[in-house]
């Protein structure tokens, strides 16, 4: 491990941050379902017509759809917070001068804060699928649907790589409330996105894809899921390269 | 044994000025091994701005800093590796521990995990702070915070150090470790460049002493005068008029 990855991977283990989102990513979207789930079960009409619009009447299906817009909403304000953290803290403790002046470049920092969240981001969606496993067989469902939970998989790793922006504005402003706000105004202009551009939305994809299970008629197609990824991982290299012509006034 | 008297740090007319005048330059001055080379001035003198150029924490408009005998902006591993700092923005990580922040500055100046955890010893021993190695920085007073940056500032034997303020918030044991840690290493060779305001602890630590006003060199006291204060306002109130 290069001293840059292990200075972080320590910064991150010690962090609440770092506990706190993995924690709400990785259960919250299993316990709300789930709470949803057995309201309608038990006649809410509340609960049912929340959620109408996510279910088709395959349990295992219709638990993936629930937990990946939860998680792919929640996860893009969850994961720019944490980048939010990783990067912007650096300036708000005033510790970014001590990344100066020593043989490890910013470059390697930065790229080693990347390489860690993308561990925080794996962690939390294998923790995420498991819990969809847990839930759906403790609501008795048949045979868990294994496709289901690969697609659910993959829309939580895909909001990971959506939130990449927040690394680069919380780098730009040089505090954590930049990327806050950034993550904030991109969930916001996804639900806009819906109605309009569709998929054509970057950000919008891992919820239009999580939608009915990738069946409905928003679910994006190849080139819509390509223009994420190369916009999660362009904002990834712009954060690199912006850290490594950083200079502090 | 032949001495090196190659400057381990060199500012030729470096400027960066600011568009409210702010800043510093044009302005010349280095620091040979073993010199502790003293910067005093009054608040906003350019003193920050100065370590800022020399760590290319920003990049001068005009002029050139050499870091062992290295362009600034050449500088790579094999140069910085041999440089310490302690300025300002440059604080410990506070949810951390002392001995992880220090385990953390060694392993980013490049030394080896068991060497990293052997140097962290040596210097919370010299620091006075290894009963303090399993508390979290946040919970440090600021004289022992600012120990443990010290610490972090030298762990790694570099050749060159440069310290903003070293003695802020430190108590008068901390300040009498921080003159011995300096003076020791300037003994082996290992070039100084200090700011302070605490113009009494400057004259027993420095050998060289550089007054700063307005971001410009305005002159050097002599650390072995008698009245180093009225010196040090005598080059400054002259200066001031001159430009007014």
């Amino acid at each position: 491990m290069t001293p840059a990855l292990w200075v972080e991977a320590v910064k991150a283990m010690r962090g609440t941050a770092t506990w706190v989102i993995t924690a709400a990513v990785a259960i919250g979207p299993a316990s709300i379902s789930v709470a949803l789930l057995l309201a309608a079960r038990n006649e809410s009409a509340v609960a049912a017509a929340q959620l109408e619009p996510f279910t088709r009447g395959d349990p295992w299906a219709d638990l993936a759809t629930l937990m990946g817009v939860i998680g792919a909403a929640g996860g893009l304000l969850a994961f720019g917070t944490y980048l939010g953290w990783s990067f912007g803290r650096e300036f708000t403790d005033r510790t970014i001068g001590s990344m100066f002046a020593i043989p490890t470049s910013l470059r390697q920092i930065a790229t080693a804060k990347l390489a860690v969240y993308a561990a925080v981001v794996s962690v939390t969606t294998a923790i995420c699928v498991a819990a969809y496993l847990v839930a759906g067989l403790a609501m008795h469902y048949p045979s868990a649907d294994w496709a289901a939970a690969l697609k659910l998989a993959a829309v939580l790793a895909l909001t990971g790589l959506l939130a990449t922006p927040c690394a680069w504005a919380a780098t730009a402003s040089k505090g954590v409330l930049g990327a806050v706000g950034l993550a904030v105004a991109l969930l916001a202009l996804s639900q806009i996105a819906i109605f309009t551009v569709g998929a054509w939305f970057p950000f919008a994809v891992a919820g239009a894809w999580a939608g009915l299970a990738g069946t409905g008629p928003l679910t994006p197609n190849a080139a819509q899921v390509l223009l994420a990824v190369v916009t999660g991982a362009g904002f990834a290299v712009l954060t690199v390269h912006r850290w490594g012509q950083l200079r502090l006034r | 044994m032949t001495v090196d008297h190659t400057p381990v740090l060199t500012l030729a007319g470096v400027l960066q000025r600011y568009r409210n005048g702010a800043g510093v330059g044009p302005i010349d001055l280095s620091v040979q091994p073993g010199q502790v080379h003293a910067i005093v001035g009054l608040n906003g003198a350019g003193k920050s701005t100065l370590m800022r150029l020399v760590l290319r924490m920003i990049d001068a408009q005009a002029g050139q800093v050499r870091v062992l005998g290295t362009p600034v902006q050449d500088a790579g591993p094999a140069e910085w590796a041999r440089v310490g700092h302690a300025v300002e923005g440059a604080e410990s990580y506070p949810e951390l521990t002392v001995a992880q922040n220090l385990l953390i500055a060694g392993r980013l100046h490049g030394l080896a995990p068991h060497r990293a955890r052997m140097a962290a010893r040596e210097l919370m021993a010299e620091m006075d702070i290894t009963d303090l190695a399993r508390r979290r920085v946040r919970a440090l007073s600021s004289g022992n915070r600012q120990r443990t940056r010290i610490a972090a500032a030298l762990l790694h034997d570099p050749e060159l150090v440069v310290l903003d303020e070293p003695t802020a918030f430190l108590d008068p044991a901390g300040v009498l470790l921080l003159r011995r840690a300096i003076r020791e290493r300037a003994a082996r060779g290992v070039g100084f460049l200090v700011s302070s305001h605490h113009l009494d602890e400057i004259a027993r630590t420095g050998d060289t002493i550089t007054v700063l006003n307005q971001g410009r060199v305005i002159g050097s006291i002599d650390p072995e005068g008698a009245d180093i204060e009225r010196a040090f306002f005598a080059l400054v109130h002259a200066d001031t008029t001159r430009a007014s």
